[in-house]
C-alpha cells in the first residue's frame, strides 16, 4: 500500500520529480564517470612499463626520465654513450637489456631505435608481453615495425614504404629521403604509447643519420655500432639487487647517469596529477551537495502542497510515522532511479566512445565500471540519499502532527 | 453513550490565552444522529478534531464509544480514528491521483478491520449503493465530478464499518440537486447500517433530515467569538 500511493504521488508530479531525477542523474554520472576515468587513467599509467627493473639515462629528473623513455613526451636532455650501455649490461647482475634511441619521427609519430631485444623483454600491464598483429619484428637495416595506431591512422600495410624525418616536429624539412623504410611488422593494439610508435633498428638510426647515400650492400649490420643512445631499460636477474644496482649506475663515473626504478617514478608523476584529480572530485562533490539541495528543496515544497493531502491521512487514520516513510520512499526512489539511470548513461557512453577515446587520447577506458571505488561512491550516495531524504521526511513528520483539520 | 463531553476545555497552543471550546456537559447517544449548526469559524471543526481525536482537549473528559479519547496516546487515538470513526470533510476528502478503489482501500489498510479477501466486495456492494457508475472506479478521482467524490468519501468513510459517523460541512461544494441526493445517499446508508451520525453545517436547510438540531453556540460556551485558525 506504501509502495502503490508513493508510486502514485510520484507519477501525479511526474513533472518536477522528472527534473529532479534528471539534475540528480547529470550529478551522479558527473561523480561516476570522473572516478572512473581517473581510476582507469591511473591503471594506464600504472601499466605502460612493466618488468622493467631500472630506466638509464643521462642525467636528470626522474620524471623527465620516464616521460621520455616510456611516454614518449618531452625530449631527451643528452644521449648516453654506447660504452657506458656496454660496460653497465656487462654487469652479471643484469639479465636483459633494451637500448632506446629516440630522435627521429614519421609524420608525428616517435621513432625509436632499439634491438629485437625490445620485443622479447619489453612488457605491459600484467606482464603481457608486445603481441604481433601482423608480421615479424625487424631484420633488416631499413625495415620498420608500426605501433598499432600508426598503421591504423597512416593506412600503413605490411610491405609499405615510408621515409623518416628528423626531429619530433610534425613538418619536418630535414627528411631522411635517401633511405625509405619498409614496414615488417604490425604491432598488436595495448592502449599505451607504444601503440604510436615507429620500431626500427638501432644500426637503422646510425645508417640514416649516415652522409650520403648508403649501400647497404656495402656495409652490414655490425659496422654500423651506435656511438650514443638516449637510454636503456634493464632486467636483472634478482629483484633484491635492484637497489644495489640503482646505485652502482648513478654512482657511474666515467659519464654522469641516472636510473629509476619505473614504479617509483609512476607513482611520483602520479603524484604531480593529484592537484587535478582532487579538483575534479571536489567540482564532482558541488555538484552532487548542489543537486541533493535542489532535491530536499523540491520534496519541501511539494509538502507545502500536499498539505492538504497530509491532513486527509491523517484524518483517515495515518500516524505521522507513515507519512514519513511515504516521503522518505518517494525521495529515495528518486535517488536510486538516479544511480541507475547515471550508471546506465556512463555505461552507454563509455561503449560509444572506447575507440575514440582510445584513439584520441590514447586512452584505454575498460567499459566495466564496477571497481572498488565506484562501490565505495554508491554506496556513500546510498548513505547520503537516506540523509537527504530525510530532511523532509522529519518535516513532513512534524507537519502532519500539528493540528490538521483546519477550515 | 456514542460520545460525552464533560467540563472540556480547548486552545490551540500558538494562542493560549484565547480559549475556543468550553463545553460544560453534551452528549449523543449511540443511533442518534444530530445535526449541530453554527457560523464558520466558531470552532465547529476544532470540537470535530478532538472528537476523532487529532487534537486532544487542555482539560477535561472526552468520552467516544464509551472509550476515554483524552486518556490515550497519540498513536492509540490514531488506531481508533481509523476503526472506528468515518469522517466526511467539506472538501478534499480523497487523494486526487489515486482512484476511487485505491482511495477506499488506503482507508481500509489504516483500519485493519475487515479481511482482506472480502474487501473487494464490499467496495464494489459499497459504491453500487451509492450509484457509483462502474466506469468511474479506477479513474484517478481528480477527473470526478465534486458530487462523485464526496460519494465515494462516504464509501470511503463507511468501509471500516464504523460505529460513528462525523461529517464536517460535507455538502458546502455541492449545489442544491447534488446536496439533495447527496444527503438522501447519507442518510439511506446511516439507517441501513445503524451507524450514529454527527453531521455539522451552517445550512440550516439541512435540519430536516435530522431527529436532533442544537446550535453550536448553545454548546460551547466561549462567548468570544474565535476563529479556529
Amino acid at each position: 500500500m506504501l509502495i502503490n500511493i508513493a508510486m502514485k504521488s510520484l507519477r501525479d508530479r511526474k513533472g518536477s520529480v522528472a527534473l529532479s531525477i534528471m539534475a540528480m542523474t547529470i550529478s551522479v554520472f558527473v561523480l561516476l564517470s570522473v572516478e572512473h576515468i581517473r581510476h582507469q587513467t591511473k591503471e594506464n599509467f600504472a601499466n605502460t612499463v612493466s618488468g622493467v627493473d631500472l630506466i638509464v639515462g643521462a642525467r636528470t629528473g626522474s620524471l623527465n626520465l620516464l616521460l621520455y623513455s616510456v611516454f614518449k613526451i618531452g625530449s631527451p636532455t643528452n644521449n648516453i654513450s654506447w660504452q657506458s650501455f656496454n660496460t653497465i649490461t656487462a654487469n652479471p647482475k643484469v639479465k636483459w637489456a633494451i637500448p632506446l634511441s629516440l630522435g627521429d619521427s614519421h609524420k608525428g609519430y616517435r621513432v625509436l631505435g632499439t634491438t629485437k631485444q625490445y620485443f622479447e623483454h619489453f612488457s605491459y600491464g600484467k606482464k603481457h608481453r608486445l603481441a604481433f598483429k601482423q608480421g615479424k619484428a625487424f631484420t633488416g637495416i631499413f625495415d620498420v615495425v608500426l605501433g598499432a595506431q600508426v598503421a591504423k591512422k597512416l593506412g600503413y600495410q605490411l610491405g609499405d614504404q615510408l621515409i623518416l624525418a628528423h626531429g619530433i616536429a610534425k613538418t619536418s624539412f630535414s627528411l631522411h629521403n635517401d633511405n625509405p623504410f619498409k614496414v615488417t611488422g604490425i604491432l598488436a593494439p595495448i592502449g599505451t604509447p607504444v601503440d604510436h610508435t615507429l620500431h626500427v633498428s638501432l644500426q637503422s638510426i646510425e645508417a640514416i643519420h649516415h652522409d650520403g647515400k648508403f649501400t647497404p650492400l656495402s656495409n652490414a649490420l655490425e659496422h654500423l655500432q651506435p656511438k650514443s643512445i638516449t637510454a636503456f631499460m634493464i632486467g636483472l636477474h634478482s629483484k633484491i639487487t635492484t637497489f644495489k644496482m640503482q646505485r652502482e649506475i648513478n654512482y657511474y663515473t666515467p659519464e654522469p647517469l641516472l636510473a629509476i626504478m619505473p614504479g617509483v617514478a609512476l607513482s611520483e608523476l602520479w603524484q604531480t596529477m593529484k592537484i587535478l584529480e582532487n579538483t575534479l572530485i571536489l567540482v564532482s562533490i558541488l555538484v552532487l551537495i548542489s543537486a541533493s539541495l535542489g532535491i530536499c528543496a523540491m520534496l519541501l515544497s511539494s509538502i507545502r502542497e500536499r498539505n492538504k493531502e497530509i491532513q486527509l491521512l491523517r484524518g483517515i487514520g495515518a500516524s505521522p510515522f507513515f507519512l514519513f516513510r511515504l516521503i522518505a520512499l518517494e525521495a529515495l526512489f528518486i535517488l536510486a532511479m538516479s544511480i541507475v539511470l547515471s550508471t546506465g548513461i556512463l555505461v552507454t557512453i563509455l561503449v560509444l566512445t572506447q575507440d575514440y577515446l582510445a584513439s584520441s587520447f590514447g586512452v584505454q577506458v575498460s567499459t566495466n565500471i564496477v571497481s572498488l571505488g565506484n562501490l565505495y561512491l554508491v554506496s556513500s550516495l546510498l548513505s547520503t540519499s537516506v540523509i537527504i531524504a530525510m530532511f523532509p521526511s522529519i518535516f513532513g513528520f512534524i507537519e502532519s502532527k500539528k493540528n490538521t483539520l483546519s477550515e | 453513550m456514542a460520545i460525552n463531553l464533560s467540563n472540556v476545555h480547548f486552545s490551540y497552543p500558538e494562542h493560549p490565552k484565547s480559549p475556543v471550546l468550553n463545553i460544560q456537559s453534551w452528549s449523543l447517544t449511540k443511533g442518534e444522529h444530530a445535526f449541530i449548526y453554527g457560523p464558520s469559524g466558531c470552532g465547529k471543526s476544532t470540537l470535530l478534531s478532538i472528537l476523532n481525536g487529532l487534537l486532544c482537549s487542555n482539560e477535561g473528559n472526552v468520552t467516544v464509544l464509551d472509550q476515554r479519547l483524552d486518556k490515550m496516546s497519540r498513536r492509540q487515538r490514531d488506531a481508533f480514528r481509523a476503526k472506528h470513526i468515518g469522517y466526511v470533510f467539506q472538501q478534499f476528502n480523497l487523494i486526487p491521483y489515486l482512484n476511487a478503489i485505491d482511495n477506499i482501500r488506503l482507508a481500509h489498510y489504516f483500519g485493519k478491520s475487515v479481511s482482506t479477501s472480502s474487501l473487494n466486495k464490499e467496495i464494489t456492494a459499497l459504491l453500487t449503493t451509492l450509484n457509483m457508475p462502474e466506469k468511474d472506479w479506477k479513474k484517478p478521482v481528480r477527473t470526478l465530478s465534486i458530487g462523485q467524490q464526496q460519494r465515494i468519501a462516504i464509501t470511503r468513510a463507511l468501509i471500516n464499518k464504523p460505529t460513528l459517523f462525523i461529517a464536517d460541512e460535507p455538502t458546502s461544494s455541492l449545489d442544491k440537486g447534488n446536496t439533495d441526493s447527496f444527503m438522501a445517499l447519507l442518510m439511506s446508508v446511516i439507517k441501513k447500517y445503524g451507524i450514529t451520525l454527527l453531521f455539522v453545517s451552517h445550512d440550516m436547510s439541512l435540519s430536516q433530515y435530522f431527529n436532533r438540531v442544537e446550535s453550536f453556540t448553545d454548546i460551547n460556551s466561549e462567548e468570544a467569538f474565535q476563529y479556529a485558525n
